[in-house]
């Protein structure tokens, strides 16, 4: 998020901007198409040789593509620019989404997933807040990993980094925290799900309520199956829109111990903190609903969002850069894994009741 | 300094961005300017 941002603010011509963000743009669709290859290319031969073997989503080699030219080289500093728009095209692959969405759908699981999302944000809070206290964390490092694993990751740290004015360096060990802990989710829950036979549905609403960031949740319910990540994106978007509200309360309650600003117009900072995205969405979910697009095209407008999404992938492996992360404090790692831990069997105990209330 | 920041103020958020963009190819979709885009 924090790159995303630093090249949006760039001052200079709108040509010379998009000229620098071309060579990072060719690398992830690179990433991303190599990715593709291999899939396809794999599943070729066993089908060729009539071997069993089992289907390695291209979201998996964009990832590791990504994680290892990320680690074991430097990324030419050219390529930067271009790779932080990676987070540009998630949102655009979640507005395009929508269109695989009828508003029903939105409406009977959307309603499902907010009331689960409610409880997995109060639980959240408490379960982080109490393990940052036992282990001796400073106030407002336990309010930033508490909002990251609550709501919505890097982004909801970013968003609160203002409004309690956090130190610098506590932002940067919650991001690291939240980061790795999203990599280790990428490799932990698409294994937990098939051992444990949840069905596409219950995976999705899972690594939506559980997996932190929007990208990891994401590229977590796509590795289970395509059905997965399509309802993944759904609940994580449920908990993107309470970030308003969260860190709203926090704000408020810095403020009245003196140590942020008060907040005037609560209403202008809800809908500041609101992610846009969410609306966009909702309008191609109404469009399609309406019948604004036929069959075919509605069946392009999802492979656009699949192709937004390649690229968003190819940027998560390429930014997780284990030695940056290894570089923060241990404590704060500590209480994000016991914390997430935790959160995982929370939310998991969520899913398995509702899909026994409801039948997700 | 104030003025600087209003300065390097996007003119629009990225959220707001990706919404225009996926719009627009939306609307490219529906016009039949983008057909059967395969994946």
């Amino acid at each position: 998020m924090a790159t995303s941002v630093a090249w949006q603010n760039e001052r200079r011509s709108p040509l010379a901007y998009l000229a620098k963000l071309i060579p990072g743009l060719i690398l992830l669709a690179a990433i991303g198409l190599a990715a593709k290859w291999i899939e396809q290319s794999i599943n070729g031969y066993a089908k060729a040789h009539h071997i069993v073997f089992p289907n390695i989503e291209y979201v998996l080699w964009a990832i590791v593509i990504g994680l290892i030219l990320g680690n074991l080289f430097k990324i030419p500093a050219i390529f930067q620019s271009g790779i932080g728009t990676y987070e540009f095209w998630l949102k655009v692959g979640i507005v395009l989404l929508g269109s695989r969405f009828l508003v029903g759908d939105i409406w009977k699981l959307g309603g499902i997933s907010l009331l689960l999302v409610f409880v997995e944000i109060g639980g959240s809070l408490l379960l982080m807040t109490a393990l940052g206290r036992a282990f001796g964390l400073r106030p407002k490092l336990i309010n930033l990993l508490a909002i990251g694993s609550a709501v919505c990751g890097v982004s909801a740290i970013i968003a609160a980094k203002g409004a309690i004015e956090a130190d610098d360096e506590d932002v940067s060990f919650s991001i690291a925290a939240i980061l790795a802990l999203g990599a280790i989710s990428l490799l932990t829950f698409p294994l937990i799900g098939h051992l444990i036979h949840l069905s596409d549905h219950a995976y999705g609403v899972w690594a939506g309520l559980a997996v932190d960031n929007t990208a990891e949740a994401t590229a977590a319910g796509a590795l289970f199956s395509d059905t997965a990540g399509k309802i993944a994106v759904l609940t994580k978007t449920c908990r993107n829109a309470l970030i308003g509200f969260v860190v709203l309360g926090y704000a408020i309650y810095w403020a009245r111990k003196g140590q942020a600003a008060a907040i005037g117009n609560k209403a202008q900072f809800l809908w500041t903190k609101f992610p846009k995205f969410v609306l966009g969405f909702l309008a191609i979910s109404i469009a399609v609903s309406l019948g604004a697009f036929n069959p075919g095209q509605i069946k392009s407008l999802a492979n656009l969002s699949r192709w937004a999404f390649l690229l968003t992938f190819a940027g998560v492996g390429l930014r997780t850069n284990f030695r940056e992360l290894s570089r923060q404090g241990l404590k704060p790692f500590a209480v994000g894994v016991l914390g997430e831990v935790l959160i995982a069997v929370l939310t998991l105990g969520l899913v398995a009741g509702a899909d026994h209330i409801w039948g997700l | 300094m104030a003025e600087e920041n209003a300065q390097r103020k996007p003119l629009l958020s990225l959220d707001w961005w990706a919404v225009l963009l996926a719009l627009a190819l939306a609307t490219l979709v529906r016009a039949g300017v983008l057909k059967q885009v395969s994946w």
